[in-house]
């Protein structure tokens, strides 16, 4: 009878030991996600630092593209495309092609040929991200979309100057020595 | 004459060993294209394009994997995303999957390239070749927009980081640390609402309001034997104390007190003995009971 109770009353205490375990747990894991949360909405005074929720670096970047700052906003988003969620990482790369294509198409549309080699690299380092958010997502329309327009605005490869190699006393033959006479 | 002997079988040697390999040819079931799935649909931008290629196979042919090709990108506008293969005794079906990545300003017609498989098995079979796909492609941006005036898409917001499933496993803590709680003290009779029947808790409190009395003496008795007679549910005398002790061994330590109580009850109501120390005896065995006494059911 006695063995039975003290059973009983050692379970009841093993439970309530559990239980107030796993809600001091779970209490510090909410706490820790509203100070998240908290951070994603208004990301300006967010320091980051190596623990900082991929999520929040995401806002800041964000945040930072918002007000101009579009190379830190790419450094930061960069930091955190290996992230292991596949769902999260895609949204990161359709951001980086994105920012990369905005700028291309400002540039482009600016200044035209005259930034070739820039627009150039920015619309290839989209076309990369873009098609990379695709592979993760196939069904993600904006990516679809914005990856053709990268397609319409890749400059036409530059024509390869024609190498020049006659005439002038300039040119590599004038300094080469000949051969010298008697030679076999 | 034997010098001729020896080339000659040798040579006899070859042809019979030619003639076994021929045959050995003959008799394996060669792999050989049947079908691939026409693709009248027209793809856009990132469509993933399925290509079921089936080749008709004999027993003991199967398809040499190193024949397959490899996922990544076969050209400028299309990558192979999967390569799977299934087999049966008579068929072998290569599933490929590739994306489009091509850009086009109109409707176009793409080609994705033949497709080479080598098969083995007993006697080896040839290459089965299945022909180019054709593809259409249609732009997503429609033509005759000029390009400064795309409006490319905006960017995806960050997204909130969802509390689930903290709360369920909150609740789910609180619900065991208090479910614990409430039947540690039900257990202790700490919950008068639900505290029942405790007897000697019951008596313990009695016996306090009969201190102001006269000559509690007698008094305290019938309700310390009340409290005994509950926790036992049946009628305890002194000979029955050590059945009683042997059911509730959580009393056993209160047994010189009892034998105490029942001496001084029988001196009190069959001896005609006075109250003397009888209440007090009660009310102190009364408390020790109540701290041994728990709910058993």
């Amino acid at each position: 009878m006695v063995t039975g109770v003290k059973l009983r009353e050692a379970l009841a205490s093993g439970l309530l030991l559990l239980g107030l375990a796993v809600a001091a747990g779970s209490g510090y894991r909410l706490i820790v996600l509203a100070r998240e949360n908290a951070a994603i909405h208004d990301p300006r005074d967010v320091t980051l630092d190596e623990d900082t929720a991929p999520e929040v670096v995401f806002a800041k970047a964000q945040a930072l593209d918002r007000e101009g700052d579009y190379q830190e906003a790419l450094r930061l988003y960069h930091t955190i495309q290996n992230d292991p969620v596949p769902a999260f990482r895609q949204r990161v790369h359709y951001n980086m092609g994105t920012i990369y294509l905005r700028e291309a198409a400002s540039l482009w549309n600016a200044r035209g040929v005259l930034e070739y080699a820039r627009v150039h690299a920015l619309v290839e380092m989209a076309k990369e991200n873009l098609k990379e958010a695709l592979r993760l997502n196939p069904d993600d329309q904006d990516a679809r979309f914005n990856l053709e327009y990268a397609f319409r605005i890749t400059p036409p490869p530059k024509e390869k100057e024609k190498a020049n190699w006659q005439g002038t006393k300039s040119s590599v033959f004038s300094t080469l020595p000949g051969i010298p006479g008697g030679g076999p | 004459m034997r010098k001729f002997t020896l080339p000659l079988a040798i040579m006899l040697a070859v042809v019979v060993v030619f003639a076994l390999l021929m045959n050995a040819n003959d008799g394996a079931a060669p792999a050989k294209f049947e079908s691939q799935d026409d693709h009248a649909a027209t793809h856009t931008m990132g469509d993933p394009i399925v290509r079921d290629v089936v080749v008709s196979t004999g027993a003991g042919v199967h398809i040499d994997p190193a024949s397959l090709p490899a996922p990544g990108a076969i050209n400028e506008w299309a990558e192979i995303r999967t390569v799977e293969t299934a087999s049966t005794d008579e068929q072998t079906r290569v599933r490929i999957t590739y994306q489009v990545f091509y850009g086009v300003r109109g409707p176009e017609t793409a080609e994705l390239p033949p497709l080479r498989l080598r098969f083995e098995g007993d006697g080896g079979s040839p290459d089965v070749e299945a022909p180019a796909l054709p593809v259409s492609v249609m732009p997503l941006i429609p033509p005759g927009i000029p390009d400064e005036k795309v409006a490319i898409r905006a960017l995806r917001p960050a997204e909130p980081r969802t509390y689930s499933p903290y709360p369920q496993w909150l609740a789910l803590g609180l619900g065991a640390f208090g479910a614990g709680l409430v039947y540690l003290m039900w257990m202790r009779g700490l919950l008068p609402p639900f505290a029942g029947p405790l007897p000697f808790r019951r008596a313990s409190r009695e016996l306090q309001r009969l201190a102001n009395q006269p000559s509690p003496g007698r008094a305290a008795c019938l309700v310390l034997h009340r409290a005994l007679n509950e926790t036992a549910g049946e009628a305890v005398f002194a000979s029955g104390l050590e059945a009683f002790l042997d059911r509730h061994p959580e009393f056993g330590r209160l047994r010189g007190t009892l034998v105490e109580f029942f001496a001084s009850s029988r001196r009190l109501f069959f001896e005609d003995g006075s109250d003397g120390e009888a209440y007090a005896l009660c009310l102190k065995l009364a408390r020790q009971a109540r701290r041994l006494e728990r709910r058993t059911s």
